[in-house]
């Protein structure tokens, strides 16, 4: 793409937000009950600053970060171990399978209660409803690729004598791997929203999610903005990082898609 | 000299709702060392069949399959395999495609690197290790294919229509291919195809099998020197007389599975 092309594309992806940023600040000037609701953008950038300068916000966002990457590599390799069988053994999925199932249509918020009466409302239940969180996604997704294998590929590795393990880490994983890469990548989405709901529900500690419960309780409407602008771009930068691991792991699957 | 391949009284047999489908009737093939000996018969004749049975694939039959004199008792790597689909694996590179065949060689690292980079180079893709075979023609995926199999080393190549999906002068330029690898590596060969020319040109022995079931009608040899000139009289010669076996007025379905859905 050449250098004006590439302005001309970030120009565009950013006229929608910027009207709706305009409309905002036509509106907030609408008087006093107005200004309560729609905070000035002016109010926003000041707070915003504060909570920069005095480390409230960079501390929070980092602990926040912390719990959804924790939860992400608890739930997501859980998740795969628990796919990967699934997928690749008949008898595993009948006896573990209609279990899954049948949790997985549970929602998270349902499961808080349980949750909270059994490990407390501490940094383990939160721990544990993030790892909830992406294990679901990743177990569905490895599952799927598992599954779809192609049937030639395993025939060659008959062919060519590997064994059960052998074929597992040279047939069956790399063939699972896009499925994986997606599920991961749906799994971050969905720990980053349970690490702020679980923030919001359970005790709390430093994160965004009590960032944003103390704003309230102030009424300091223009840091619950400060808060979920941070939660947003947190959130396109994890989704952006886990997008290049994945081509940078699969090569082969990046060039395949161009 | 000991058969490199022996195939002696070999029936197969297909269940089929609840009915019994023979597919191979006593089968008896031999294969010396070094020898290229192509299969040829129409669609559903069992050929294929019988190719994945030696291959170790396919098991459940009767009769006796033995390498050097060694019954078989599945696949092993005493015999490669080059299916009409390339089978590379998509996420591995040429080179690494090549190398997966030697998972089950206890050899170092670097005897493994410069047996892959011999083979490629005796299939002529030098230069094309780090490529991916989404990258590759048909032409070369089946190349790379091909060194995969003989990566080993294998007393018998077992090639099952091995250019059944390149286009027509591909599929010329790489029978030359092959038949100069043969040349210079020296493995029996055992191919199915469709193509008798390509049979003709490539083999010492070409077998013409039979449907319902599957047997071997007729044994043509084509006493030629490799290598050869695809234009030859001679060749034109046997391959009419197999054709005219093949064509001739045996006109009854031969894939008894087949002639029984479409009855249905």
């Amino acid at each position: 793409m050449t250098v004006p092309a590439r302005i001309w594309t970030v120009v565009r992806s950013l006229l929608i937000p910027a009207a709706l940023l305009g409309t905002w600040e036509l509106l907030s000037r609408g008087g006093a009950a107005a200004t309560y609701a729609f905070v000035p953008l002016r109010q926003v950038a000041t707070a915003a600053r504060t909570a920069l300068s005095n480390g409230e916000l960079i501390g929070n966002l980092i602990a926040s970060a912390e719990h959804a990457c924790l939860g992400l590599v608890a739930g997501g390799l859980a998740g795969l171990l628990l796919g990967a069988c699934l997928g690749a053994s008949r008898i595993c999925d009948r006896i573990l399978g209609p279990l899954f199932h049948g949790l997985r249509q549970v929602p998270l918020l349902g499961l808080a209660p349980l949750i909270g009466l059994s490990f407390g409302n501490g940094a383990g239940a939160k721990l544990l409803v993030i790892a909830l969180a992406a294990f679901y996604p990743v177990a569905l997704a490895t599952a799927g690729g598992v599954r779809n294998v192609e049937r030639a590929h395993l025939e060659l590795g008959r062919a060519l004598t590997l064994d059960r393990r052998q074929v597992f880490r040279h047939i069956l994983l790399p063939a699972a791997a896009p499925a994986i890469a997606s599920g991961f990548l749906q799994a971050l989405a969905f720990a980053w929203l349970a690490t702020i709901g679980s923030e919001l529900l359970f005790t709390a500690s430093a994160g965004l999610g009590s960032f944003m419960q103390q704003a309230e309780a102030n009424g300091r409407m223009e840091m619950v903005i400060v808060g979920i602008t941070a939660i947003a771009l947190v959130g396109l930068a994890m989704n952006g990082l886990v997008i290049r691991a994945v081509h940078w792991l699969l090569p082969w699957h990046a060039v395949e898609q161009k | 000299m000991r058969a490199a391949l022996q195939v002696r009284g070999v029936r197969k047999a297909y269940e089929l709702h609840g009915r019994t489908l023979p597919v191979l009737a006593d089968i008896d093939l031999d294969l010396e060392p070094g020898q290229f000996v192509s299969i040829v018969g129409a669609s559903g004749c069992g050929k294929s069949t019988l190719l994945r049975l030696i291959a170790g694939l396919e098991g459940d039959y009767a009769g006796q399959i033995q390498i050097d004199g060694v019954p078989i008792t599945g696949p092993g790597l005493e015999r490669g395999i080059v299916f009409q689909d390339h089978r590379l694996l998509p996420w591995l590179t040429v080179a690494d495609n090549v190398r997966i065949a030697l998972l089950n060689r206890p050899i170092t690292a670097e005897a493994a690197a410069s047996l892959v980079r011999e083979h490629l180079a005796l299939v002529g893709l030098q230069g094309f290790e780090t490529a991916y075979p989404h990258q590759l023609s048909g032409g070369m995926a089946q190349r790379a294919a091909i060194a995969r199999a003989l990566i080993n080393d294998p007393k018998v190549l077992l090639l099952d229509e091995p250019f059944g999906a390149l286009d027509a002068l591909t599929r010329i330029r790489l029978q030359g291919e092959l038949q100069r690898i043969w040349l210079r590596n020296r493995s029996a060969m055992l191919m199915v195809t469709h193509d008798v020319r390509e049979a003709v040109y490539l083999s010492d022995l070409v077998i013409v099998m039979g449907g319902s079931p599957g047997r071997i009608v007729s044994r043509a040899r084509v006493p030629l020197p490799h290598p050869r000139d695809r234009a030859l009289a001679e060749l034109r010669e046997i391959e009419e007389e197999i054709l005219s076996q093949l064509i001739g007025p045996a006109d009854a379905p031969a894939n008894p599975v087949v002639a029984a859905t479409t009855a249905a």
